[in-house]
């Protein structure tokens, strides 16, 4: 995953979710897009809908800085 | 094949929305297994035609729902819809009432590129088999655009995958949208061209200071409906009640029973009494004696042992009361006896479809044989034109229906004749005509009384003389030289 790259590794956990697999967590996290990342740190979480395939502008939204300064 | 082909196009199985007069004009209902968008400007009714929608299928079909909101949280809509008698809290909690919470999460969001909606079909999915749905809402749908503002495109392709998807398991979904204008644009953002096969439009106009509701077919794919604006009213613990208008076919059956007008004199003038099931106008200037007919309608109907049933619009009930002991009638025996019901109210105490219902469901309740409306003219007051028109159709109509005789008042605004516009409305609706006119005669003014229209019946064409003591109405002799009655020269006698 190419976010994975960007982040340091072990201070993060990333969970995927097939929401047609489990919709009642899709149901519980309130999900109406996919993809969605939704980023559950500090007192507001934030999301991310559609391409997360720029790295940078998804970590920097989510005011993450990228490769182990975080 | 042709049995086949048949059978695919030719019958729709129909869903019924609860709103009875509406689904009259639909042919019976919402086809099954399709998409309906409601359009409406905010505050137009959406929510709550859409939960009645629900609230039918589970209380009346046995048919559970799914309801998705996008603008409340459910804890909202319960609330909300309490008043109207649906306790959603409850159904949801016996499993037949299931909520997708789709409102805007409170967290922040970013949106880049294309995406899909399959978190939220996988949602309302997942809800329909929960609970094993018949029908589902969306409520609305302008929220999810909003929500995903960047690329109305990838919603209208998502929107038409969620119907299509929905419709495929045989799902009869209504989905709501915004008017931004009572005329004019469909719905914002178009949704109705490719997601919807029927498409119904809720309005609240300001008509002459007054709010008037009305819901409209606008589109029905592959069957037919009734066109025009209906009126509709939002009433406490019933919801949308629709008021059935141009849909109402002439099937009432005539009888031929008469009944008495409570005056053996006109009985005679009518050929033996009004009919049972017709309905007759009472026309003249003020003080002419329109309300002593009334008085003599209700007295004679309860001395022959009927129920009676008035409906006031211009005097008070002590006022009616008072005028009836005066003509020898006592309206107080025969209330507490529990013959006779008296209603009244200012015109302006409510609309025109709130005062239809009021009459109908006050009929339903109390069972009269006949009714009487003083006065049409005071009614006419707070309506606009074509609602007025609407009214005496629906009133007509219901009176006819339910075979009671009904007497219905108006004032004419000139004093010696001559016909109001107001006549000409409800004189092409009504089976009999009685005028009371003012008629000069030499130095003296005399009241006169002529039978105009007695659909389906001889009656006497001569104009007769009358007065007014304490035993009520008195017919006299006809006048000799006859006036003209109806131009408003007519006092001038020479």
């Amino acid at each position: 995953m190419n976010l994975r790259k960007h982040m340091s590794a072990g201070a993060w956990r990333l969970e995927i979710i097939d929401v047609l697999a489990s919709p009642e967590l899709a149901e519980k996290a309130g999900i109406l897009a996919t993809p969605t990342l939704s980023y559950d740190h500090g007192p507001r979480p934030r999301r991310i809908v559609g391409d997360l395939s720029d790295a940078r502008r998804v970590l920097e939204f989510l005011g993450i800085k990228p490769n182990g300064d975080a | 094949m042709i049995a086949n082909d048949i059978d695919s196009s030719d019958v729709l199985e129909r869903v019924k929305t609860g709103v009875n007069a509406f689904d009259e004009l639909v042919m019976g209902g919402l086809p099954r297994a399709r998409t309906t968008v409601v359009g409406g400007t905010p505050g137009s009714g959406k929510t709550v035609f859409a939960t009645q929608f629900l609230a039918h299928g589970i209380t009346m079909s046995g048919e559970n729902g799914v309801l998705v909101t996008f603008e409340e949280p459910p804890r909202d809509i319960e609330a909300n819809m309490r008043g109207f008698g649906w306790n959603l809290a409850s159904w949801r909690k016996e499993g037949r009432l299931a909520f997708v919470d789709a409102s805007p999460p409170p967290n922040d969001e970013l949106v880049i590129g294309d995406f899909d909606l399959t978190g939220l079909l996988a949602r309302i999915q997942h809800s329909v088999r929960t609970v094993n749905a018949r029908r589902v809402v969306l409520d609305s749908l302008t929220q999810l655009f909003d929500h995903f503002i960047a690329d109305p495109r990838i919603l209208r392709r998502e929107l038409f995958h969620i119907s299509t998807a929905l419709k495929q398991s045989g799902l009869t979904v209504l989905m709501t949208a915004e008017r931004n204008n009572e005329y004019g644009e469909i719905t914002r953002h178009r949704l109705e061209e490719f997601v919807a096969d029927n498409v119904v439009i809720l309005r609240n106009v300001l008509h002459r200071e007054k709010r008037r509701r009305t819901i409209e077919v606008l589109k029905m794919r592959g069957s037919h409906h009734a066109e025009g604006e209906a009126p509709f009213t939002l009433l406490e613990s019933q919801g949308v009640v629709a008021v059935p208008l141009s849909s109402l076919r002439l099937e009432q059956q005539s009888s031929m029973v008469r009944v008495t007008s409570g005056n053996p004199a006109i009985d005679e003038m009518c050929g033996g009494g009004f009919f049972r099931d017709s309905v007759t106008l009472v026309s003249g200037a003020t003080g002419t004696g329109k309300t002593l007919l009334v008085t003599n309608f209700l007295g004679g109907g309860v001395a022959a042992g009927e129920r009676a049933l008035l409906f006031g619009y211009e005097e008070s009930k002590g006022q009616l009361f008072r005028n009836a002991s005066g003509w020898g009638v006592d309206f107080a025996a025969m209330e507490a006896e529990g013959k006779l019901k008296v209603i009244c109210l200012y015109p302006e105490a409510q609309s025109l479809p709130d005062h239809l219902l009021m009459i109908q469901r006050l009929v339903d309740e109390f069972q009269p044989n006949r009714i009487a409306i003083d006065s049409l003219s005071a009614l006419e007051r707070i309506a606009p034109d074509t609602g007025f028109r609407e009214f005496l159709i629906s009133l007509t109509s219901f009176i006819k229906k339910r075979e009671i005789a009904g007497l219905c008042t108006a004032t004419s605004k000139s004093l010696i004749g001559g016909e109001s516009a107001s006549e000409q409305h409800i004189s092409t609706l009504t089976d009999s005509i009685i005028l009371l006119r003012y008629i000069q005669e030499q130095e003296t003014m005399h009241r006169g009384l002529i039978v105009l229209k007695m659909r389906g019946s001889e009656h006497a064409k001569e104009i007769r003389r009358f007065s007014i003591d304490d035993k009520g109405m008195q017919l006299g002799a006809p006048f000799r030289e006859a006036p003209d009655v109806f131009t408003g020269d007519g006092g001038r006698y020479t």
